[in-house]
């Protein structure tokens, strides 16, 4: 039975994600997430984890920013209060791990770097920590997730949404002066690129946004867990691409253009 | 002045000649990577035949070797990893640089008595995650080249797991480890070796004029040895196992000179960075700048669209012996030189002073004007003692 847990929408009505097929909600959290379309500041997480768990649906914080050191009192003071609410947290600092052990909620931890966990012997070392799951680096090409899947039990694969190419802790279009995102070109004018700048750094994402809808009959065969990464501010949009995303699921795959990221290959 | 450990000068090597280059002119250890599992592909990389002569010839002069298995791996990169790094061990290598975890614990157990060290890969920015790699089985970690000099010495004081921090060459602009650009442009894979730095390239605007470049210069931290010194760091990190031998021999002396002179005098003076400086000469081929240890950097960091690498052309050529009696040396030539010229040699010890090229001769007698055939073999007249290895080098007026 696929899972599909997607970013949502501050105030958006819970319910109609449940309905389009979602079965968790993902709330990037201001100030600890990086790349994320929109952002839940802390103080409302708890009203919308209660909105959200009403209509029935899993609820996991994001916090897949790399922190530095003047930071990490503020990480470890931020899951002290809030991981309990949470069913489970995304991150990619280890440092995030580490409270969440010292607490007693390792096995809330969801391990979700884009580009290390390319192999099942890496991904089963950090399952070995206690944590629930561990993304799949959707840098991998179909057959290495599918491989990957088979050997190793509870993998997300991300399957829609922004693909991150790189990530730096750099303001680049400050320096530039210009505004964020900032949608560009190499020379050849063939790799479009869409470059987003915020407090703590720049993420650098493929311009067009990644829908492995072809894919989610295989994948669905080696894992359950299908994360959808946030992309839009319109509600409607979210929910039909859930929907579509749970069809595709089925084999109903509409005959369109779509970017398959890494997964179609070179 | 404090008892402390002695920092170590970590330098890179991409053949078996540039370890024993990296050796004589003054590093307390020496990476280099083998023929598996390395991130510089194009580095050359050594045997498990030559590591063992590296790791022979660094016991000779009191030095280490250290082997990059840091490629982010694929499962097919496993394949016989156990016997890869049991090989390293017999070959007396004393650490391996790693960022897969499951290697971090394989070596454990294959290779028990060598170091891991965790590569800038994962990029490592508070003690929390050093100590969390700590707990896993590292020995060291290499900190993320993204932290300041202000929260390394914070990370310092709350860990007690040896840190390793770069101090000289190329940046990326992104964190190490998560950037896929070579892989979305390039089809070439910068976590397995492949990078094609598309971050040097120009991006232009959308629908518009505008150019950005994620292209960083390259880190110089030559002001800060005192400080990573008091701080307590382990290792200082040259980066760089695709450089020449000529760069890697004039940079690490450079530092050496100068971690040498703080650790005998707990200072470091005008004159003792003036000639760090002039024995490191001009052999940057980008800009250089403080990386983020002044704080995170803005487009004073940034290598722009239009700037140029930087061709200096000073090095001149190597020494490949000394006359004694004449009074002359042996240059194989690299670059382009007229009689008239100044130069200078950079040995083990340093610069010399400088001298006029007076003539050039070549083996059969023929005086020359002007040498302009790489590779020529020249007797230049030369009225200090020097040695097989020397760098000549131009000195601009």
């Amino acid at each position: 039975m696929p899972r599909f847990v997607t970013e949502g929408i501050p105030g958006m009505n819970y319910t109609g994600l449940k309905e389009s097929g979602a079965s968790g909600v993902i709330f990037p959290v201001r100030g600890f997430s990086s790349g994320s379309f929109v952002y839940y500041p802390e103080e409302i997480l708890k009203d919308e984890s209660e909105k959200a768990r009403e209509a029935g649906l899993s609820v996991y914080w994001r916090m897949t920013r790399l922190f530095a050191e003047e930071e990490i009192d503020r990480v470890r003071s931020f899951l002290e209060e809030y991981a309990v609410a949470s069913d489970g947290i995304y991150y990619t600092d280890p440092c995030v791990y580490v409270f969440l052990k010292e607490t007693g909620q390792a096995r809330k931890g969801i391990f979700a770097e884009d580009t290390l966990t390319t192999n099942a012997r890496d991904i089963q070392r950090y399952l070995d920590l206690g944590i629930a799951r561990c993304l799949i680096s959707p840098e991998c090409t179909k057959e290495e997730v599918l491989s990957i899947a088979e050997k190793v039990k509870n993998t997300e694969i991300l399957v829609y949404g922004p693909l991150s190419l790189a990530k730096s802790r750099r303001p680049f279009l400050t320096s530039y002066g210009v505004q964020s995102p900032f949608t560009a070109a190499d020379p050849t004018g063939e790799y479009a690129i869409r470059v987003v700048e915020e407090e703590c750094g720049t993420t650098v994402f493929e311009k067009d946004r990644l829908d492995a809808s072809e894919y989610l009959p295989a994948f669905s065969r080696v894992t359950e867990y299908f994360q959808v990464r946030g992309f839009t501010k319109d509600e409607k949009e979210l929910l039909e691409v859930l929907r579509k995303l749970n069809s595709a699921v089925k084999g109903d795959i509409p005959a369109e253009k779509r970017n398959g990221g890494f997964y179609a290959g070179s | 002045m404090p008892d402390r450990k002695r920092i170590e000068l970590l330098a890179p090597a991409g053949d078996l000649e540039r370890v024993k280059i990296a050796i004589r002119y003054g590093a307390d250890a020496v990476y280099c990577g083998g023929k598996e599992m390395s991130l510089r592909n194009r580095a050359g990389n050594l045997t498990t035949e030559e590591i063992r002569e590296a790791c022979r010839f660094a016991k000779e002069h009191h030095a280490k070797i250290f082997v990059t298995v840091n490629m982010i791996p694929r499962d097919e990169d496993f394949k016989d990893i156990d016997t890869y790094l049991s090989d390293l061990e017999r070959a007396g290598v004393s650490a391996i640089i790693v960022s897969s975890p499951e290697i971090v614990k394989r070596s454990k157990i294959a290779a028990p008595s060598m170091e891991v060290h965790l590569s800038t890969q994962q990029s490592v920015m508070n003690s929390a995650a050093v100590n969390f790699w700590k707990e896993f089985g590292a020995d060291r970690v290499v900190l993320a080249r993204e932290c300041t000099m202000e929260e390394i010495r914070k990370i310092r004081s709350r860990t007690d797991l040896d840190l390793e921090v770069f101090i000289h060459g190329g940046m990326c602009s992104s964190f190490s480890g998560r950037c896929v650009l070579s892989n979305y442009t390039s089809a070439r894979d910068a976590n397995r070796g492949g990078c094609a730095q598309s971050c040097r390239w120009r991006y232009r605007e959308e629908n518009g004029e505008r150019e950005i470049s994620f292209g960083s210069k390259d880190l110089d931290a030559s002001r800060y040895i005192g400080e990573m010194i008091d701080a307590g760091i382990t290792s200082v990190k040259i980066e760089g196992r695709m450089k020449t031998a000529f760069y890697l021999a004039s940079v690490i002396r450079s530092y050496r000179y100068l971690i040498d002179r703080y650790e005998e005098n707990g200072i470091l003076s005008v004159k003792d960075r003036c000639i760090a400086s002039r024995i490191m000469g001009n052999v940057q081929n980008r800009e250089t700048g403080p990386g983020f240890l002044e704080g995170i950097p803005g487009i004073d960091g940034l290598i722009t669209p239009g700037t140029r690498d930087i061709v200096a052309q000073d090095y001149l050529g190597d020494i490949l012996e000394y006359d004694a009696k004449e009074m002359k040396a042996l240059v194989c030539m690299r670059n382009h030189l007229e009689t008239g010229e100044s130069a200078e040699i950079l040995g083990t010890g340093g610069v010399s002073d400088i001298f006029t090229v007076d003539s050039l001769t070549s083996e059969e007698g023929i005086r020359k004007e002007v040498s302009n055939r790489p590779m020529e073999k020249l007797w230049i007249p030369v009225k200090f003692p020097c040695e097989a290895g020397d760098y000549l080098r131009r000195v601009r007026k």
